[in-house]
C-alpha cells in the first residue's frame, strides 16, 4: 500500500493498488482532454494502460514512470473510423452484413508507421464494394500481425445508397428480407408452442382417462403427468459466425432444421429450437430488434440520397438511428461545377442529430460560386461530425489535421472540430466509453505534439496506443 | 367556336338562373363552381375536416394545413376566363378558391402578385434530362437536380419522362409521380411496310382474343356451364401492350411525319378504336379536317430546323408551315406544343430550340395564325390531357392541383421571367432567391442587392442562401 505523508495533494484519491500495477505519469504542458476543460500544466496518471486520473494536481504513486511533456500538448489519439488502409480494392455487391474486414487483413501485409506518425491510434477498416458489403472493425494501428491490431473491438454494417434509382430498392429489399426472417422464426416458435399446447392437452385426456378406467373419480386438478415444458430458450443467435472469425467470402448456406428433429432425443430437455436466420441478415435483424451494439453507417453522396433514404425508412418502417458517410470531396473555388448540394437539406439532417462522417474541406455551394462549410454548417443544424481523410494513400492522414484547421479558421467551432478527429470517430465505431476522451477508465490512446494540434508548426512526438508508446518519430528536439 | 365565348355565355346563364347569388362573389362557376360552398375558415380557427368529395391532398407531415395564397395577378385560368386582380387561395395541395373576394386565413404563405400574371404551370409532354427515366420513377427522381432548377425557372412544373409524368416537386419526394405507364408505342415506319402489315395481324389477333373473352364472359354471365376461357398466355410482351391499347387503357405513341404516313396512322386508330398520338406531325396541316374528325391528338413542334422538303411534283400541298399550329387548330385537332429538342440539357441542346424554350415555341405559333389562347392552352391543357392527367393539372380551377408560375408578363414573350413557381401548394422557385438569376432584372430595383464583383466569394460573402453568416472564431 503506498501511502502520501500529509496528504496535501488530494483531489484524486488513489484506488486500491494492486503490487503489480504498472503505473505512467505523463506532466503535460496543456490536455485536450475533449471531455471537459482543457487543462494547462496537468497530469495523467494512467495505469495498466488506462487512464487512472487527469487534472492540474494529482497523486502521483511511488515507482512510476514518468514522461515529462511539459513543452508539449497531449490529446487523445486520432480516430479514423473509414479507412481502406492498406487494403487493396475489389468490387461487391448484394447483401453479405456477415462478412467482416477482418476477413481480409494477413498478417504481414499492413505498414502502419505513416498512419501512426500521424496521430491515429485507431482505424475503422471498411470492406469495399457497393450495397451491404459488410461489417467495418475497428483496429490499432500497429504492425506486428492481426493480434497486435485487436480487431474485435468496435464494428458497424456499411451500407451504401449513393444512387437511389439503384441502390434504394436494394435497401429496402434488405430490410424485407430480415423482417421476413424475424416472421419466420416468430411462426415457427407459435407452431411449436401450438404443438406443445396440444400434446399437454392430450397427455391430460389420456391421463383422465385412465383414471376412469381404474374406477376412479376423475379428479379436478390434472394428474401430475407432463412437467410443464421448460420455457423456450432465447434465441441462441448465431454470434461466432457474425464476423469474429476470419472468414474468406464464401456463404453458409441457410439450412433449415425443423424443431421436431429435436425430438429424437428424449434424453435432453424440450425446448424450442428457433429455425436459423441467413447470417448474411442477422446484423440487420438486430438493428430491427433493437439490440445493443448494432451500428449502421449509410453512405450517401447528395441531399437526394438523403430524401430517398428517408423515404426508405419510412416505407419500410425502419425506426432506427443510424450514422452517414458523405463524401465531401474538395472542389477548387473557382470551378463552376461540382460542388455539393447537401446544403438544401442540412437542417432536415440536423432534425435527427445523427452522426455524419465526412471529409475536412470548404466546398463550393453546388453549381455556383459560392464558399460553403459544410461541416460547420451540419454542428449548426445539431448534427455530430468526425473526421475522416479523402483518400487512403500515404500522406493523407498527417494532412487531415492541418485541413481541420482550415475548418476552425472558417467557422468549424474548435470544440466540435477536436470532438470530430477523436471522440466522434470512436462513436461511430461504438467504441464511445473505452476511447476518445482524456477522462478516467478511458484507454490510454494518447497523441503528443510540439504545439496545438491546429498549429502548423505542430508536430507529433509522441503516440501512445493502450499505455505504450508505439511511435517517436525522429528528427523531433 | 370561340373558346373564350363559353365561359361568357355561362357567367350569363348563372346569373339569370340564380338571382340569389351575392355579386360580391365571383359567379364564374368554372372558377368556383360550388356557388353555396362555405368560405374558407375564419382566421385562425381550426380546420375541421371536410365532408364528402372534397380532395385536400395528402395528409401534410405537419397537423396544421398549409395555405398559400396568390394574391392580387392578373389569372390566366386556361379553362375559364381571365381573372384581373384576383387572389388564388391554395390548402396543401389543392386550389381551394379563384376569385376577387376571396379570405385568406391567418398564416397563409403569401405571393404578392400585384402587377404580374397567374398561369397553371407548363406541362411538357415529352423530355429528358430530368431524371426519373425507366423503371423506377419514384426512386430515381432527384429533388435537387440542377435541371429541375432550370426547367421551373421557365415555368415548367410537370414533365414526362419516358413513361411516367412527374411534377418537378423540387426539394420534396412528396406526390411527384403523377402517372405510370402512359403509352404504347405503335411500330408504324414508313420504311418498314411489313411491320404495318404484322402490326394489323397483331392487333386484329388481339381484337379476336377480346372477342371471345366477351363472348366467354357473356356465356357464364347467362349460366353457360361450357364456357372455355380463351387462351391468354401468349399474351405478353407487345401483345400485352395492344391489349390494353385496344381495351383504351392506354394510349398509342407514334412519330409520323408525311402526310400518308399520318393518314395510315389515323386509318388504323380508326379501325382498331384506340386512342392514338401522333409525334410531330409535320405535313398534319393538309389533313387538318379529317384528322380533326378522327380524335386523334398531336404532339407537335412549331419550328422544325430538318423540314421534309415540299414536293414540286406533288398535286397535294406537302412540306412545313408555321401555320401548321393554326390550322390544325381551325380543323379541331388537339394539339400539344413541345420544342424539337425536348432534351432540358442547354449544354448540348442549341440554345432557343430546347425544353426551356417550350413557351417561345408556342409564341411561334402564334405567329402562324394561332390564337393566344390556344396557344397558351397548348403548352397547359392540352398536354395534360394527352398525358391523361388533365384533372390534376394544366390549368386553374377549384380543386385541381396548385401547379402555378407567376410571370411578370406574357408568358409567350421571351422577355418574360418567371418569378414564382408553386408546385404542390409549395413554392419551389423564387427568382429573387435563386443565386443564377435574381440580379437580373431584380423584382425590386430599389431595393436590389450590389452585385458582388469578385471571384471567388469568400465565406460569409454572399448574401441569402446557407452558409452565410460572418465567419465567426472560436468555438459555439
Amino acid at each position: 500500500m503506498f501511502l502520501l505523508a500529509g496528504g496535501a495533494f488530494g483531489s484524486r484519491p488513489l484506488s486500491a493498488v494492486e503490487d503489480d500495477d504498472r503505473f505512467v505519469v505523463i506532466h503535460a504542458g496543456r490536455i485536450l482532454t475533449v471531455s471537459g476543460e482543457e487543462i494547462e500544466d496537468g497530469t495523467i496518471v494512467l495505469r495498466n494502460g488506462a487512464i487512472d486520473a487527469v487534472g492540474k494536481k494529482v497523486e502521483i504513486p511511488w515507482g512510476a514512470e514518468i514522461i515529462d511533456a511539459r513543452g508539449e500538448v497531449v490529446m487523445p489519439g486520432l480516430i479514423d473510423p473509414r479507412s481502406r488502409f492498406s487494403l487493396p480494392r475489389y468490387t461487391r455487391g448484394g447483401v453479405h452484413c456477415d462478412l467482416s474486414v477482418v476477413g481480409e487483413l494477413y498478417p504481414q501485409d499492413h505498414d502502419f508507421r505513416s498512419v501512426l506518425e500521424a496521430g491515429f491510434t485507431t482505424l475503422g477498416l471498411y470492406p469495399d464494394g457497393a450495397g451491404f458489403p459488410g461489417q467495418a472493425v475497428a483496429v490499432r494501428p500497429v504492425n506486428g500481425g492481426v493480434e497486435a491490431m485487436k480487431p474485435e473491438e468496435g464494428r458497424y454494417v456499411r451500407v451504401t445508397l449513393l444512387n437511389p434509382s439503384s441502390d434504394k430498392k436494394a435497401f429496402m429489399d434488405a430490410f424485407k428480407r430480415a423482417k421476413q426472417e424475424i416472421d419466420k422464426v416468430d411462426k415457427a416458435r407459435k407452431a411449436w408452442e401450438e404443438k406443445k399446447k396440444k400434446e399437454a392437452e392430450e397427455a391430460q385426456k389420456k391421463a383422465e382417462e385412465e383414471k376412469k378406467k381404474q374406477g376412479e373419480k376423475p379428479e379436478d386438478k390434472p394428474a401430475p403427468g407432463p412437467e410443464p415444458p421448460p420455457p423456450p430458450k432465447p434465441d441462441p443467435g448465431p454470434d461466432p459466425r457474425r464476423g469474429g472469425a476470419p472468414g474468406n467470402g464464401t456463404e453458409p448456406k441457410p439450412e433449415e432444421k425443423k424443431p421436431e428433429e429435436k425430438k429424437g432425443e428424449a434424453k435432453k430437455p424440450d425446448v424450442f429450437v428457433p429455425p436459423p436466420i441467413d447470417p448474411a441478415y442477422q446484423p440487420l435483424v438486430d438493428l430491427i430488434q433493437k439490440k445493443e451494439g448494432v451500428r449502421l453507417l449509410v453512405e450517401i453522396q447528395n441531399a437526394s440520397g438523403y430524401l430517398h433514404y428517408l423515404d426508405a425508412i419510412e416505407r419500410i418502417e425502419l425506426d432506427v438511428a443510424t450514422e452517414f458517410y458523405v463524401e465531401n470531396r474538395p472542389v477548387p473555388a473557382n470551378f463552376g461545377g461540382g460542388g455539393i448540394d447537401l446544403g438544401e437539406v442540412v437542417d432536415k439532417i440536423g432534425e435527427k442529430d445523427p452522426l455524419v462522417v465526412l471529409n475536412a474541406y470548404v466546398n463550393n455551394r453546388f453549381v455556383t460560386q459560392t464558399r460553403f462549410n459544410l461541416p460547420a454548417e451540419l454542428v449548426k443544424a445539431g448534427c455530430r461530425i468526425a473526421f475522416t481523410p479523402l483518400f487512403d494513400g500515404g500522406e493523407t492522414h498527417a494532412d487531415l489535421r492541418m485541413q481541420v484547421a482550415t475548418l476552425v479558421k472558417s467557422g468549424l467551432g474548435r470544440k466540435e472540430a477536436l470532438e470530430a478527429l477523436t471522440l466522434r470517430g470512436a462513436e461511430a465505431l461504438g467504441l464511445e466509453s473505452t476511447l476518445g476522451t482524456i477522462e478516467k477508465d478511458r484507454r490510454a490512446d494518447l497523441l503528443f505534439l510540439s504545439h496545438d494540434p491546429f498549429d502548423p508548426r505542430a508536430r507529433v512526438t509522441r503516440v501512445m496506443i493502450a499505455g505504450e508508446t508505439v511511435s517517436r518519430p525522429v528528427g523531433v528536439q | 367556336m370561340c373558346a373564350s365565348l363559353r365561359p361568357l355565355l355561362l357567367v350569363a346563364a348563372v346569373i339569370l338562373l340564380l338571382p340569389g347569388v351575392s355579386l360580391a362573389q365571383d359567379p364564374c362557376p368554372v372558377c368556383n363552381p360550388r356557388l353555396q360552398e362555405e368560405e374558407p375558415p375564419p382566421p385562425a380557427a381550426p380546420d375541421a375536416p371536410e365532408g364528402g368529395g372534397e380532395e385536400d391532398g395528402p395528409e401534410t407531415e405537419e397537423d396544421q394545413d398549409r395555405w398559400l395564397a396568390v394574391v392580387g395577378g392578373d389569372v390566366y385560368t386556361v379553362s375559364g376566363p381571365v381573372l384581373r386582380g384576383a387572389t388564388i387561395l391554395v390548402k396543401n395541395r389543392t386550389i381551394r378558391a379563384i376569385g376577387t373576394s376571396v379570405s385568406i386565413p391567418e398564416g397563409a404563405e403569401i405571393i404578392p402578385a400585384t402587377g404580374f400574371r397567374v398561369y397553371p404551370g407548363i406541362v411538357a409532354v415529352r423530355s429528358s434530362g430530368l431524371g426519373a427515366s425507366g423503371r423506377n420513377p419514384e426512386d430515381a427522381f432527384n429533388p435537387y437536380g440542377f435541371n429541375l432548377v432550370l426547367a421551373l425557372a421557365h415555368g415548367i412544373t410537370t414533365v414526362s419522362t419516358g413513361d411516367a409524368a412527374v411534377k418537378l416537386t423540387y426539394g420534396s419526394l412528396e406526390d411527384h409521380v403523377l402517372k405510370r405507364d402512359l403509352f404504347v408505342r405503335v411500330p408504324l415506319d414508313r420504311r418498314n411496310p411489313d411491320q404495318h402489315r404484322k402490326l394489323r395481324q397483331d392487333l386484329e389477333k388481339v381484337r379476336e382474343y377480346l372477342r371471345q373473352h366477351e363472348r366467354y364472359e357473356l356465356q357464364k354471365s347467362l349460366g353457360d356451364e361450357e364456357a372455355k376461357e380463351p387462351d391468354a398466355k401468349w399474351l405478353k410482351g407487345s401483345y400485352a401492350g395492344y391489349l390494353k391499347l385496344l381495351r383504351r387503357e392506354k394510349k398509342g405513341y407514334l412519330s409520323a411525319t408525311s402526310r400518308t404516313e399520318i393518314l395510315t396512322a389515323a386509318r388504323l386508330a380508326a379501325d382498331f378504336s384506340f386512342d392514338l398520338v401522333i409525334e410531330r406531325a409535320t405535313e398534319a396541316w393538309t389533313i387538318a379536317d379529317d384528322l380533326g374528325r378522327s380524335g386523334v391528338q398531336v404532339v407537335l413542334s412549331v419550328r422544325q430546323g430538318r423540314q421534309p422538303a415540299e414536293d414540286p411534283r406533288s398535286v397535294q400541298k406537302t412540306g412545313w408551315t408555321i401555320e401548321n399550329a393554326s390550322i390544325l387548330h381551325a380543323g379541331g385537332v388537339p394539339f400539344a406544343i413541345i420544342p424539337e429538342t425536348s432534351s432540358i440539357s442547354t449544354l448540348f441542346g442549341i440554345a432557343g430550340r430546347d425544353l426551356l424554350a417550350i413557351a417561345q415555341e408556342a409564341g411561334f405559333a402564334v405567329r402562324g395564325g394561332l390564337s393566344e389562347e390556344a396557344a397558351l392552352r397548348s403548352i397547359t391543357l392540352e398536354p395534360a390531357r394527352i398525358l391523361g392527367v388533365d384533372a390534376r393539372v394544366g390549368s386553374l380551377e377549384v380543386g385541381k392541383d396548385a401547379d402555378i408560375i407567376v410571370t411578370d408578363g406574357d408568358l409567350l414573350h421571351y422577355n418574360t421571367w418567371v418569378q414564382w413557381a408553386v408546385v404542390n401548394g409549395r413554392i419551389v422557385y423564387d427568382k429573387e432567391k435563386e443565386s443564377l438569376v435574381r440580379h437580373i432584372r431584380s423584382r425590386h430595383p430599389e431595393t436590389a442587392e450590389e452585385l458582388i464583383q469578385f471571384w471567388p466569394r469568400r465565406l460569409g460573402d454572399s448574401p441569402g442562401g446557407f452558409g452565410t453568416e460572418k465567419v465567426q472564431g472560436g468555438s459555439r
